[in-house]
């Protein structure tokens, strides 16, 4: 099946090619019949790149050592699932992902649009993009490429990719990349039209928002991952390809709540191109920084020559994005002006502003190392207490603004209205403050961090609360009421339910952050101590040995308040086959998790006489932190969930 | 030997596939770039009439939950209801503009294109 599918990368390859140049065509001469073929090529080449990623995942489960990825990348111990997900284990396969999403994303706006004509514009960009990605995986990191020998064994999946979190995460991770470049395409292809209306914008935020969606799932399916598998206690650690993919977060963030000024009041269309331009800039930078191993960084598996490449299609997008903004310039003019500062059009831009201030903070403490390395010769390391100086504040503020913007208006607030419409958020926060103050918290960041999620949770009651009651007076009863609030106002409503995840995520994040409880102990069987409310006994060890791995699993019982709770099991294991696996001793954590707080243990070392050097960790509220991102997500759907529209009659 | 059968096949289905286009004429009526203007057009309008009617909407409700006072929420609302207006009237004048030829469609504003129930 690999010649199968190298042929279906290289058709891809020159049917992209020929779809850009018809497309552009048809977008010169308004040829329908160009325009179609151009349509029907980037059809064709979804399904092309299906039968290629096909093919390649037959490869892995068949094990066919032949193909150099399928040796590098699996082994005939690996289970079934993590031969299907080694697809996008290494380089090749990860690229071959990307072309394959976007391509399903292009064939969808292609399809979808086919009834209004379709817009060549548009088409031609994405076949542009799909071209750098085609060539890529055509001619410089072929997955099919042969490995020129036999071989009856291959390398192996890194023992840490071996985990259901990561059979998902990269996958939803691309969806949200990769989807970003939609919205670029809509907005460039307006560049180049000079059709500047408002179909372009509203056309880029739903494709905006359901990346974003993806994007913000894929993070957090990213960060569980780094919690169960790295060992190291922490979900987050500023790791270079973590913040590649936080900084169009950042930035499509900053857009989605900009696109909402435009639509409304047809304010700040070049900043929304502008905020267009950088978060579609920053999902290729920060696939560059994962796939050309620039940063080193935990997570970059493999290092190629796809560097320079990369750089070149990143210059080219600026150049050629911003160049077109400049001739279009004057047909972007705002056609209002800000009224107010006190106005929800004056918070949106505010927000913007911290957006990309934090994203280029990460940006510059990401690419500060090569930096450094290329002016002086010495990596300089830029880590957590860069990122948390810079971020936190930010953080803060944009938490706050996240309350104060559902509660000013449209145009400008009056005085008298902010006064009213603060006080129950405000009395939330004082309430808050003190009540943790008394109970002898004393981090001020803590207390603030907490304090402002009490204030947005607040304003996100009181929105709901007047709006049921607006709707209860006309007769509705308060379900009905709710209901209907919220069906009937999706995009405000179901915006407030993803701050309310916001404000899960944060809490969660601000207490795992700062209330860690840890203790390091070196116990004999039978030893216990004792980590906040629970009690930890050690039992024993015991060998543990698979096809894949030889271990020790230690056996720790877990009471709190003389009740056994639980038994815990972390292990160490030396994994069989070496390899390119920097590490072939992998730590199994074992975890209890409630909403209050994570026993976290880790076995860090076993020694002859069966003595176990344990790190205990208690995590308080991380469990907020995923929950925040499941309401984050519902919040997401309910804001793009279809309105209903009714029929239509054109005649004369 | 399969497999190069498979493959020729494949070159074969996506190619035709791809060019047909080119070699078949459009026919009389149907849309396409530049084909009835006005139909896109007023599709179009009535998207941006729906905005303005949310966004009256929007006004309503913050007027009924108390963050708009009363001298705010008029200007407001003229000020929509005067697009709102301006966009209705454009709507007639292409309606009348698009001809004999009856057009019925559905307008969707869903992610997926969810069809009306």
């Amino acid at each position: 099946m690999s010649d199968t599918g190298s042929i279906a990368i290289l058709l891809s390859f020159f049917i992209t090619i020929y779809s850009l140049v018809v497309c552009a065509f048809s977008a010169k001469t308004g040829s329908r019949a160009f325009a179609r073929s151009g349509g029907n090529g980037i059809v064709s080449v979804a399904f092309l790149l299906l039968v290629a990623v096909c093919c390649l995942v037959y490869e892995l489960v068949t094990l066919d050592f032949s193909l150099r990825y399928v040796a590098l990348n699996t082994s005939t111990d690996l289970p079934v699932i993590y031969r299907v997900t080694a697809l996008w284990a290494g380089q090749a396969g990860s690229l071959l992902l990307w072309s394959f999403v976007l391509s399903l994303y292009a064939a969808f706006v292609v399809l979808r649009s086919r009834e209004k004509g379709g817009d060549p514009y548009v088409n031609a960009v994405l076949c542009a993009v799909s071209l750098f990605f085609l060539f890529l995986i055509a001619y410089v990191e072929d997955p099919f490429e042969k490995l020129g020998v036999s071989v009856g064994e291959g390398r192996g999946l890194n023992p840490i990719l071996q985990n259901g979190y990561m059979a998902i995460h990269p996958v939803t991770l691309y969806i949200g990349y990769v989807g970003i470049t939609v919205p670029f395409a809509f907005g460039i292809g307006a560049l180049l039209s000079g059709r500047l209306g408002d179909e372009w914008i509203r056309n880029c935020r739903k494709y905006a928002l359901f990346s974003w969606m993806f994007l913000s799932a894929g993070l957090l399916l990213g960060a569980r991952w780094a919690y169960l598998e790295l060992g190291w206690g922490g979900y987050w650690a500023w790791d270079p390809v973590e913040n590649a993919a936080f900084m169009p977060w950042l930035a499509g963030t900053a857009f989605l709540h900009s696109v909402m000024i435009q639509e409304r009041k047809a304010m700040l269309k070049k900043w929304n191109m502008i905020l267009l331009v950088i978060t579609f800039f920053l999902s290729i930078f920060g696939t560059f920084i994962t796939r050309s191993g620039i940063v080193s960084s935990v997570h970059s598996f493999a290092r190629s020559d796809i560097g320079p490449l990369f750089v070149g299609f990143m210059v080219l997008i600026l150049v050629f994005s911003f160049a077109l903004l400049a001739y279009r310039s004057k047909d972007l003019e705002s056609e209002e002006k800000f009224d107010s500062p006190l106005s929800r059009e004056s918070a949106f831009l505010f927000n913007n502003l911290l957006f990309l201030a934090a994203a280029f903070s990460v940006f510059l403490g990401t690419i500060f190392p090569v930096l450094s390395e290329a002016f002086t010769g010495k990596k300089i390391l830029v880590g957590p207490p860069y990122f948390n100086a810079v971020g936190v504040p930010i953080g803060l503020v944009l938490i706050l603004l996240m309350g104060v913007g559902p509660l000013v208006s449209w145009k400008k607030a009056s005085t008298a209205n902010l006064k009213r419409n603060f006080v129950f958020p405000a009395v939330v926060f004082v309430v808050v403050f003190l009540a943790l103050l008394v109970s002898g918290m004393r981090e001020p960041v803590a207390l603030l961090s907490f304090a402002l999620c009490g204030f947005v949770a607040g304003t996100v009651f009181l929105e709901y609360f007047r709006g049921i009651r607006v709707r209860s007076g006309r007769g509705e009863n308060p379900v009905s009421a709710l209901f209907n609030l919220i069906s009937r106002n999706r995009r405000r409503y179901g915006g407030y339910i993803v701050h309310l995840g916001v404000v899960l995520l944060v809490t969660g994040i601000t207490a795992s952050s700062l209330f860690v409880t840890q203790k390091e102990v070196v116990l004999d069987k039978g030893d216990s101590f004792s980590l906040g409310r629970y009690d930890v006994v050690f039992r024993g060890v015991r060998f543990i040995s698979n096809d894949a791995k030889d271990g020790f699993s230690a056996e720790l019982s877990i009471e709190s308040q003389g009740k056994s709770v639980a038994t815990m099991y972390p292990e160490k294991n030396i994994y069989k086959y070496e390899g390119n696996r920097e590490i072939n001793q992998e730590t199994e954590v074992a975890l209890r998790s409630t909403f209050r707080d994570d026993l976290y243990l880790i076995l860090s070392e076993v020694d002859r006489s069966g003595k176990v050097n344990i790190r205990a960790l208690l995590n308080p509220m991380v469990n907020w932190i995923w929950a925040g991102g499941i309401v984050i997500v519902l919040g997401a759907i309910v804001t793009m969930w279809p309105e209903r529209r009714r029929k239509k009659e054109f005649s004369a | 030997m399969s497999e190069y059968v498979i493959s020729f096949l494949l070159v074969v289905l996506v190619s035709v596939f791809t060019v047909y286009p080119l070699f078949l004429g459009y026919r009389r009526g149907e849309r396409g770039i530049g084909d009835k203007p006005e139909v896109s057009r007023l599709e179009e309008l009535y998207e941006k009439r729906d905005l303005y009617y949310s966004s009256i909407k929007d006004i309503e409700l913050d007027r009924d939950m108390g963050k708009l006072s009363e001298q705010d929420y008029a200007e407001l609302m003229s000020r929509y209801k005067e697009k709102a207006a301006a966009v209705t009237k454009l709507i007639s004048e292409l309606q009348s503009v698009a001809g004999d030829e009856k057009i019925t469609g559905e307008t969707r504003t869903s992610p997926f294109d969810a069809p009306l129930s």
